[in-house]
């Protein structure tokens, strides 16, 4: 295959993949939509609720805010309103705040990648080192506690590692702040917990990776060539044993959304998760669709980034890309 | 190829390296600031309007009222210097304090207030007013009423109509900034969670000791609990009761108590066979130990109710009233006279009717879940089977517009303007009612009495309708207090000088210095 | 008899681990020693005493049986949400490798759909909408969790399909009802049950994480994430009575893990030889 001609194959995936993925979004949204809507309750007044406060809440509160808001609207209308601006990139404004959602998304979206980035990336920092020693040395000691580390991490809930982490460094050590977003010394410990939620999947994956690339055949070639076992390593295995690796990098994604949900509650952080919850409690719809969408979007493009890495670690993979 | 390739993963590598120190380090320099007034609270600042978050801006001192409550229940002058009323009683007059400014440096005209103050008057919360006209005279406001509304000033207080500048209005209809008169001024707003402010120098009555205070809303309690006892901030209002003595011993912050004429009170819905008898609710009120549960789940014993509202509102706490009893043995014999009969499972029944109901509770006050649990145990005694059930804050409302709603347990201000008659007018007077009584019969003769009450201008008068009131209140429990409200504030050691509003419309940060 | 002792003897450590568990979550509620909801207002969060073996809680109930009461709430459930979870994948995934193209797109794409949406969410936005209780946990989780049982399903059910011996029993004339249950059924089964191990501990800690969050089962159930959750306020006070639930966390998702990853390798070893 050409050069020009894997380029060109490599665009079309890749547009297609994008496409795919803004479908699914918008599907997604959409099941936000009917979900949000199949629920039982009426929706003018958990809004309403949110808005004015528990305690100020009346029918008559609620009446305005249908109104005003356009909820006494059929579904159906309110649905093609929404697609209509969707096509136009508006998606719309918070039934709670007024502001437009993609204002909301934005300003939750960018705390949200901050700690998922660091976090995500403070895992690899530990999971990395750890996993390729383990998986170099089968049964040594450091495989085995590293076994016992991760086999540990992955039975604690989140929550009870974030309490755990709160209690020591927080409250009693008194080395970092317990909670808020403001400092870079108030990220710590959120992207400490979740990047410990993390390591317990990726140091098992990392050395899985590491262990069985060891024993593979053109491992074995090249020692024959004469280079030494990490020599070979570096030249051959490493992108070899990447390719697991990036696969389960962006499986965990979904994965991560879930931990936002307690880590953000926990810290009192101003992530996505956060405003999510806040939009479920208010039924605050046209922010549960923008975040559905965000969700697949990201989704999409973290499996499609998942993908080309994959294609750019192991080339031969392209012959049997399959649009 | 592979050199190449080498190359761009390097630099790919170091790119998303340096992006994420860069993402995440955003703000190395924003060290811990001196003579910041650090405040927090569980309050979202979610929107401009003062009908969703009025009470964040007069709370943080942003913007002002006509008239104001002084801790002490004193009604003064906010905006409005001084006011009368007609002979007549339906014209009211409010005289506009002369020099008061908007924080953007105009001058309160007495049309900018009557403006501000139409806009108000369509919320829910003002339109118990019955407000014939509203005009203005010169340096004064005319508020005409269609019948005598004695409580006006009070329902002024309402943080709903807090006085904005014309500029605060967008051309929606909508505020786009906020824009009052309050001692502090906006200086940032950071998502939902932070208000920072400054000191407005401008203002025309006691200006702050402090330059600038910051607003953090934490919602969540636990970790409001948490930066608790880290000392994280200066002052933390509406602390987790329970949480008390991990914060003292702490030793970073300390927790003030003060009772507040908000309450955690128990509504039942009067027209279910199991509640419509009186003797039922009184004796339910009998069978629960809120003594026990004011010192075991809110660590307070001195929070427990012994009548609706507590003495912190003098004109509406009746020290001759007898306290509630807690009396199980007299529960029972109540429920036996009723004609209550205990079946095989322990529960009473009564004409096929079970003593069951659900409990609504609101999780978001996480301590009134722990109420309803302790209360479930304390009902089995009598016969009664409860089923407690923490929803979203909407969910009273809902069932009672589904009318499934049981019994329910919440927290209630009764000082939402410093007049009770004012939440007692929604909550007892109407066949169902948000946050009171559902389909009690006695809400006639409460309607009869507020009526008067409204339009009383006799003191004395009012005094024995108050009385009259709170005894019929007292007797039929359509809705029975549990404990009164402690207002628990977290403070730091460097805090002098803090004076805490049981009517909470104020934080009173003004009085505020840091050591 | 001495045969079925070497065949137990066989099993790893963690399965026993697992049986022990179970049977806490079968027997809890008899073994408690005290009723789990009864209160006692007068003592409060005290320290363990021989009436009250871990002490008790904030309204003065036992933490032991609430503990042990609790079992069935986390653990049970979870393992029901799971065994629902697998069911539903299960049998999408099989109808998705026998039928057509269209059908099958329809099952695989709306699984990759669903893998999307991360389940702690779901159950919160249905525990959020219709109030605590077992049916949003069940509903929401189960909803997050069937795709990866049909995809795995489906994996496996189509390499199987293709393979020589299925071909044969075809052209023998065997009924795809016989062809489903002897040979594809039982390499799905290998593959599926220690994924469904390892998910019961993840249900196990997106239940707490529900109970924790306020959302879970409703009060005054014991379990073990909502107990967390009242306990948290005391933590000073009552560090034995908070280590009570999260051990019991621990201990049921760690055994779980170290059981999923034996069968994995015991059916992988099998697979090889």
């Amino acid at each position: 295959m050409s050069v020009a001609k894997a380029t060109n194959t490599m665009l079309r995936v890749i547009l297609l993949r994008v496409g795919q993925a803004l479908a699914t979004a918008a599907l997604l949204a959409s099941l936000c939509f009917a979900f949000v809507h199949m629920l039982p309750g009426d929706l003018a007044l958990r809004v309403a609720a949110a808005r004015v406060g528990d305690e100020r809440v009346t029918p008559e509160t609620a009446d305005r805010i249908r109104r005003e808001e356009g909820l006494d609207r059929p579904l159906i209308v309110q649905y093609g309103q929404w697609m209509k601006s969707l096509a136009r990139g508006d998606l719309g404004r918070s039934l709670l705040s007024g502001k437009p959602v993609v204002q909301e998304l934005a300003y939750h979206g960018a705390f949200t990648l901050q700690l998922g980035l660091i976090g995500w990336l403070l895992s690899y920092l530990i999971a990395l080192p750890l996993g390729v020693f383990a998986g170099f040395r089968p049964g040594g000691i450091v495989d085995r506690a590293t076994d016992v580390l991760a086999v540990t991490l992955a039975s604690l809930p989140t929550f009870l590692v974030g309490i755990g982490l709160v209690t020591l460094f927080a409250l009693t050590l008194r080395w970092l702040p317990p909670a808020g977003f403001r400092t870079s010394a108030h990220m710590v410990l959120p992207a400490v917990t979740l990047a410990l939620s993390l390591v317990a999947f990726s140091i098992p994956i990392i050395r899985n990776a590491v262990l069985e690339v060891r024993a593979a055949f053109f491992m074995t070639y090249a020692r024959v060539k004469g280079l030494s076992p990490p020599a070979a390593f570096r030249h051959h295995g490493i992108r070899n044993a990447a390719i697991p690796v990036v696969t389960f990098a962006a499986l965990q994604f979904a994965f991560v959304i879930d931990g936002f949900v307690v880590i953000e509650t926990l810290f009192n952080y101003p992530g996505l998760g956060e405003l999510l919850v806040k939009a479920l409690i208010a039924r605050d719809v046209p922010v549960i669709m923008g975040a559905g969408l965000v969700i697949g979007f990201s989704f999409a493009i973290v499996s499609l980034t998942a993908d080309l890495l994959r294609l750019w670690l192991d080339p031969r993979a392209l012959e049997a890309v399959r649009v | 190829m592979i050199h190449k390739l080498a190359l761009t993963r390097r630099s790919a590598l170091a790119l998303a390296v340096c992006a994420a120190t860069l993402a995440g380090f955003p703000s190395l320099v924003q060290a811990q600031e001196a003579g910041v007034l650090r405040v927090a609270s569980p309050w979202e600042y979610t929107s401009n309007e003062p009908t969703d978050t009025g009470f964040l801006m007069t709370r943080m001192q942003i913007a002002e009222t006509l008239v104001m409550v002084e801790p002490d229940g004193r009604l003064v002058g906010g905006i409005a210097e001084s006011w009368s009323v007609s002979d007549d009683k339906l014209t009211w007059r409010f005289k506009i304090r002369p020099g008061v400014l908007f924080h953007d440096g105009t001058p309160v005209t007495t049309e900018a207030a009557a403006a501000s103050l139409r806009r108000s008057l369509s919320g829910e919360s003002m339109q118990q007013i019955p407000v014939d006209q509203l005009t203005t005279d010169g340096d004064t406001l005319v508020l005409k009423t269609k019948t005598p509304f004695s409580h006006l000033p009070a329902v002024l207080v309402d943080y709903a109509s807090v006085v904005l500048a014309p500029a605060s209005w967008g051309a929606d209809g909508k505020v786009s900034k906020v824009i009052g008169t309050g001692p502090f001024r906006i200086t940032a707003i950071d998502g939902k969670n932070v208000i920072e402010l400054a000191r407005f120098d401008g203002y025309w009555g006691e200006k702050p000791k402090v330059a600038r205070a910051r607003h953090t809303a934490i919602p969540n309690g636990d970790t409001r609990t948490n930066v608790a006892v880290a000392g994280d901030q200066d002052i933390i209002f509406t602390t987790v009761p329970s949480a008390t003595p991990r914060i003292d011993a702490a030793g970073q912050m300390k927790v003030v108590n003060l009772t507040i004429p908000r309450l955690r009170v128990m509504a039942f819905n009067s027209g279910l066979p199991q509640f419509s008898d009186v003797r039922v609710r009184r004796a339910i009120s009998m069978a629960i130990d809120r003594k026990g549960i004011a010192s075991a789940v809110l660590r307070h014993p001195g929070s427990a109710a012994t009548q609706l509202l507590p003495a912190a509102l003098p004109d509406w706490h009746d020290a001759t009233l007898s306290a509630y009893a807690f009396d199980v043995a007299g529960a029972n014999a109540l429920l036996d006279q009723a004609g209550w009969t205990r079946g095989a499972d322990g529960v009473r029944t009564k004409d096929g009717v079970r003593l069951a109901a659900t409990l609504l509770t609101i999780s978001n006050r996480p301590e009134l879940t722990v109420m309803g649990t302790a209360m479930q145990a304390q009902l089995k005694a009598i016969g009664m089977e409860l089923n407690v059930e923490p929803g979203p804050s909407a969910a009273i409302p809902a069932a009672i517009q589904a009318g499934t709603m049981q019994m329910t347990m919440f927290a209630r201000t009764y000082v939402n303007v410093p007049e009770v008659v004012a939440t007692i007018i929604p909550d007892f007077t109407r066949e169902r009612s948000t946050w009171g009584t559902l389909n009690w019969p006695g809400r006639a003769r409460i309607k009869a009495l507020s009526d008067e009450y409204v339009q009383s201008f006799d003191e004395s008068r009012k005094a024995s309708l108050r009385r009259e009131m709170l005894k019929i209140i007292h007797e039929e429990m359509p809705v029975t207090a549990v404990s009164w409200f402690e207002h628990t504030v977290a403070v730091n050691k460097r805090v002098k000088g803090l004076v805490i509003d049981p009517f909470e419309m104020r934080y009173m940060l003004h009085k505020v210095t840091l050591d | 008899m001495n045969r079925v002792v070497k065949r137990m003897r066989q099993f790893p450590k963690s399965i026993w681990a697992l049986a022990a568990l179970a049977g806490i979550a079968v027997l809890g509620p008899v073994l408690a020693p005290l009723d789990p909801t009864a209160q006692d207002l007068l003592r409060v969060m005290e320290a363990p005493s021989s009436q009250n073996w871990l002490g008790t809680d904030h309204v003065g109930r036992d933490i032991l049986s609430r503990v042990l009461s609790g079992a069935p709430h986390s653990l049970g459930l979870a393992v029901l949400c799971v065994a629902l979870a697998s069911g539903t994948g299960l049998a999408l995934g099989l109808a998705a490798s026998n039928s057509g193209a269209f059908l099958r797109a329809v099952i695989m794409r709306s699984a990759d759909l669903m893998l999307a949406f991360p389940g702690l969410l779901l159950a919160l936005l249905l525990a959020g909408f219709l109030g605590g209780g077992i049916w949003p946990l069940l509903i929401g989780l189960n909803l997050a969790l069937w795709p990866q049982y049909a995809r795995m399903t489906e994996a496996v059910a189509t390499g199987v399909l293709r393979q020589g011996h299925v071909e044969a029993a075809r052209l023998a004339g065997f009924p795809e009802r016989v062809i489903l249950l002897r040979h594809v059924l039982p390499p799905v089964l290998r593959a599926i049950l220690p994924l469904a191990t390892l998910g019961v501990g993840q249900a196990i800690m997106s239940i707490s994480a529900l109970g924790f969050l306020g959302l879970g089962l409703k009060p005054p159930t014991p379990e073990w994430g909502a107990m967390i959750n009242e306990l948290l306020p005391f933590l000073s006070e009552g560090l034995i009575q908070m280590a009570a639930p999260c051990l019991m966390i621990f201990a049921c998702v760690l055994s779980l893990t170290l059981a999923g990853r034996a069968l994995a390798a015991r059916m992988e070893a099998g697979s090889d030889g």
